[in-house]
């Protein structure tokens, strides 16, 4: 009989077994009675000379039992049994190892949506993130021209798509090619909202492969410059602003006090793959010809979706071929004098002329643009509390070690009564499994609920963009992965004490008291190694914490520049159709300045274009041939300024230090002399010997001159840091 | 007690039950009081005992199991000897063979 029909027979046979048993007692008492035996005898003796039935019947069952399954179910039985006659031992040990193995399935569920599990779109092992790269700014993009010319020439992509989430509306008189995030603002539904939307390209949906649950995606007639105002709306948008309307088609969207047409609804599982979540898509509409010329240069981001069977590498080639045809001639990059209207590589649109700082093409998997920084840091955090789970290990052995010493009678008991030391073994690893496999089951809880908080811990820009698009969760793989660890666990912690228990002399074990005498070397020797090694691990999971906590120190022990305390931000912005008139808008912010000036509470307010340490700042670009000295710059640098506009309480608010001439009155307005202040470095940078107060600031911008130079303010930190809105 | 030793007692009881079966199917009942017949009760057996060794033997496929009938009409498990059996009681006499004659030649020759 095989060892599952003996499983799933395991009621007939044990019928058949009593009927066996029974059967020979019964034809016994009835040969003795037929020897002239009082019957009453007859079934003493016959009982007496069988032996224990219970016992027969026990041992008949282990015949089966030397097959698996029967002896696990068995063996399990037994070990919740002990289990439970120690609740204090088993509630010490569930707890130590849900926190492990809770940390460990909390982490690897990120890791999952991070590294293991592919994006929501399909075949989205083909997706890649098209850029050139400008290592010296920092800045990730590509040109509308490439992105043109890539979309007509290239062989080894299926689908491109651009993509833009920077605003340009407010664009016309700003310096630079800053913006914001493409907020608009929503009216005519409620109270007036700030939504996020994206400019999308037709060719968007297809790429993904993702289509609209309801209506269509745009169409490359609607993707072009002054085509129909039609927005696809994402599904959260849709119910929370139309109610889920199944008639939305076709009704109006005002954004920016702009009508728009809503033409399709985007799926509830569709997730926008950038930073953060479009609640709108609008078209791109690139001007395709002026792109082509490179006359026009609009930043956009692109993905692609690779041909069947494509490398990376081949597309890569593939692009660069394309990129460098359309390159002038190479002679004419290190020539300079600005050629301002030639064909340049530079990143930031608008700015002069001069030789671009080198761009390099990078064709990466989308999931691993999305993911950034976050996946070695996932990593290391895995590899952490992995040390975490270990120590646990060692603390639950510890336990079960001293338990053990406490149960060496009954191993010995049982040893004696025939148990073979392989099954005593197999017995204590189940009772160390069965442990493990409760604390995991606990721990499975703690992380379903620590995803959420590790999820919003993460910043979006330290590749927190992927987690908006592949949400971690507790899915199939994380069960899996619990259910493995725990496992494991329960046999890394089970075995060393299981096999010095068994091990133990029999005799030494059967003496009453025996757990009182002293534990054998060998255990010791174990208690002391365990010892040894979670003092290590933890050793080591206390360096790294404290390398962690001194990086922290010195961010935190970084001089901003500002005082953030006690500051408030908000956002808002005008739009061009209820305010035309530059007059009109600087009105209304007065206004409001002033109002939030006289609320009780607020000692100052400022107004100002970005917040510091916003990578959203407009910047101006300099060649060194525009600048006035050039004693302090070789020829090939660029310098690039960040730059906010102000109001007059600015340096007080943000309590930033004047260190010498005067920050701005309310008297430089727009017809006074212009003026600005800068930052030390800056000073230092551009007029390395000399006071810069009064200083002309020529940077051709726009033929406007920002002539004076009143004041130096301190140094002001103006790194890519994520701001958070 | 000594592994060797209950393993050994094992052995003789399973070639023994091997031998009873060998002469035709026969139910657990009459195994034993053959056994005991036999060997004009030289094996005090603990009757119970009987059935894991037969269960085991089973389980080996050495003995092969059926319900039926028996004489006065009630249903009863008949053991019978499968060839694999039929081949181990062989080699087991063989070698019990080998073991006595050594034995009682140690016994005569030292003696």
């Amino acid at each position: 009989m095989r060892w599952y029909q003996r499983f799933f027979r395991r009621g007939l046979t044990e019928k058949h077994l009593d009927v066996e048993l029974r059967f020979h007692l019964e034809q016994q008492i009835a040969d003795y009675i037929a020897a002239g035996m009082k019957p009453e005898e007859a079934r003493r003796r016959a009982r007496l000379e069988f032996g224990g039935l219970d016992q027969v019947k026990e041992e008949c069952r282990d015949v089966g039992a030397t097959h698996i399954v029967d002896t696990l179910i068995q063996d399990l039985r037994y070990a919740v049994r002990m289990l439970r006659k120690n609740p204090a031992f088993t509630l010490v040990a569930v707890l130590t190892l849900a926190l492990g193995i809770g940390a460990n399935t909390a982490i690897f569920s990120v890791v999952n949506a991070v590294v293991l599990r592919p994006l929501p779109y399909s075949h989205s092992d083909r997706l890649v993130w098209i850029a050139e790269s400008i290592p010296a700014l920092k800045s990730e993009a590509a040109t509308g021209g490439d992105y043109v010319d890539w979309k007509d020439q290239n062989h080894t992509l299926d689908r491109i798509a651009a993509y833009d989430t920077v605003y340009r509306g407010s664009l016309s008189e700003g310096s630079g090619s800053g913006g914001g995030s493409a907020d608009f603002n929503l009216t005519g539904r409620g109270t007036p909202a700030r939504v996020h939307g994206a400019f999308v390209s037709a060719s968007f949906f297809a790429t993904l492969g993702v289509e609209p649950q309801l209506g269509r995606a745009f169409t490359e007639n609607e993707d072009q410059p002054n085509g129909p105002h039609v927005v696809v709306l994402g599904h959260s948008f849709w119910q929370q602003y139309f109610g889920s309307d199944p008639h939305v088609l076709g009704q109006t969207v005002n954004l920016d006090a702009a009508p728009y047409t809503a033409i399709g609804v985007m799926p509830a599982s569709f997730r926008f793959p950038g930073d953060s979540d479009a609640q709108i898509l609008l078209p791109l509409a690139l001007n395709q010809a002026s792109e082509r010329l490179r006359i026009a240069q609009r930043h956009v981001r692109i993905i692609g979706r690779l041909k069947p069977g494509v490398s990376l590498a081949a597309a890569w080639a593939d692009l660069d071929e394309i990129r460098k045809r359309a390159q002038p001639s190479s002679g004419s990059t290190s020539a300079e004098g600005g050629g301002g209207g030639g064909r340049r590589r530079a990143m930031p649109a608008p700015g002069p002329g001069g030789p671009p700082p080198a761009s390099e093409l990078k064709v990466v998997p989308l999931a691993e643009h999305l993911a950034g920084n976050l996946r070695p840091a996932m990593l290391t955090l895995l590899g952490a509390v992995g040390l975490v789970l270990l120590i646990a290990c060692a603390n639950v052995a510890n336990l079960m070690l001293t338990r053990a010493s406490a149960r060496t009678r009954e191993v010995a008991v049982r040893a004696v009564l025939g148990a073979g030391r392989w099954r005593l073994v197999r017995q204590l690893l189940l009772e160390s499994v069965t442990l493990a496999v409760a604390g995991g089951m606990a721990g499975l809880l703690l992380a379903a609920w620590s995803v959420h908080v590790i999820t919003r811990l993460i910043p979006a820009g330290a590749g927190g963009g992927i987690l908006a698009v592949a949400e971690p969760r507790v899915d199939g793989n994380v069960l899996l992965f619990a259910l493995a660890v725990s496992v494991l666990t329960g046999i890394l912690f089970g075995l060393a004490p299981a096999v010095t228990v068994t091990r133990s002399d029999l005799a030494e074990g059967l003496k009453e008291g025996a757990q009182a005498a002293s534990p054998g070397i060998r255990r010791s020797w174990l208690r002391g190694a365990l010892a040894v090694a979670e003092i290590f691990l933890a050793l080591m999971l206390l360096i790294g914490a404290g390398l962690l906590i001194k990086s922290f120190y010195r961010v935190l022990q970084v001089n901003p520049g500002f005082a953030p305390e006690r500051v408030l931000t908000m956002d808002l912005s005008l739009t061009d159709a209820r305010y035309p008139a530059r007059q009109q808008k600087s009105e209304f912010f007065s206004q409001v300045l002033r109002r939030v000036e006289s609320l009780p509470g607020v000692r100052s307010a400022a107004l100002a274009d970005s917040l510091p340490l916003n990578p959203y700042q407009g910047f101006l670009l300099m060649s060194p041939n525009q600048l006035l000295s050039r004693a302090a710059l070789s020829s090939s640098t660029i310098v690039m300024m960040r730059m906010l506009k102000v109001s007059p309480g600015y340096f007080y608010t943000l309590g930033i230090p004047v260190l010498k001439g005067r920050t701005f009155t309310d008297h430089d307005d727009e017809q006074a002399l212009k003026v600005a202040v800068v930052n030390e470095v800056l000073a230092r940078h551009l007029w390395p010997a000399e006071d810069p107060i009064g200083k002309q600031f020529p940077p051709g911008h726009r033929g406007r001159v920002l002539r004076a130079l009143p004041s130096i303010a301190g140094r002001l930190h103006a790194t890519r840091r994520p701001h958070r809105r | 007690m000594s592994e060797e030793r209950s393993e050994f007692l094992r052995g003789t009881l399973d070639m023994l039950i091997l031998k009873v079966v060998a002469l035709g199917p026969i139910h657990g009942y009459a195994i034993a009081q053959r056994i005991q017949r036999i060997s004009r009760d030289f094996f005090q057996l603990q009757q119970g005992s009987l059935y894991p060794a037969l269960h085991r033997l089973e389980d080996r496929g050495w003995l092969k199991a059926e319900w039926r009938a028996t004489e006065t009409g009630r249903d009863a498990k008949f053991y019978a000897l499968t060839p694999k059996g039929r081949k181990q009681l062989e080699a087991e006499v063989k070698n019990w063979d080998k073991l006595t004659n050594a034995v009682a030649l140690i016994l005569r020759t030292a003696g």
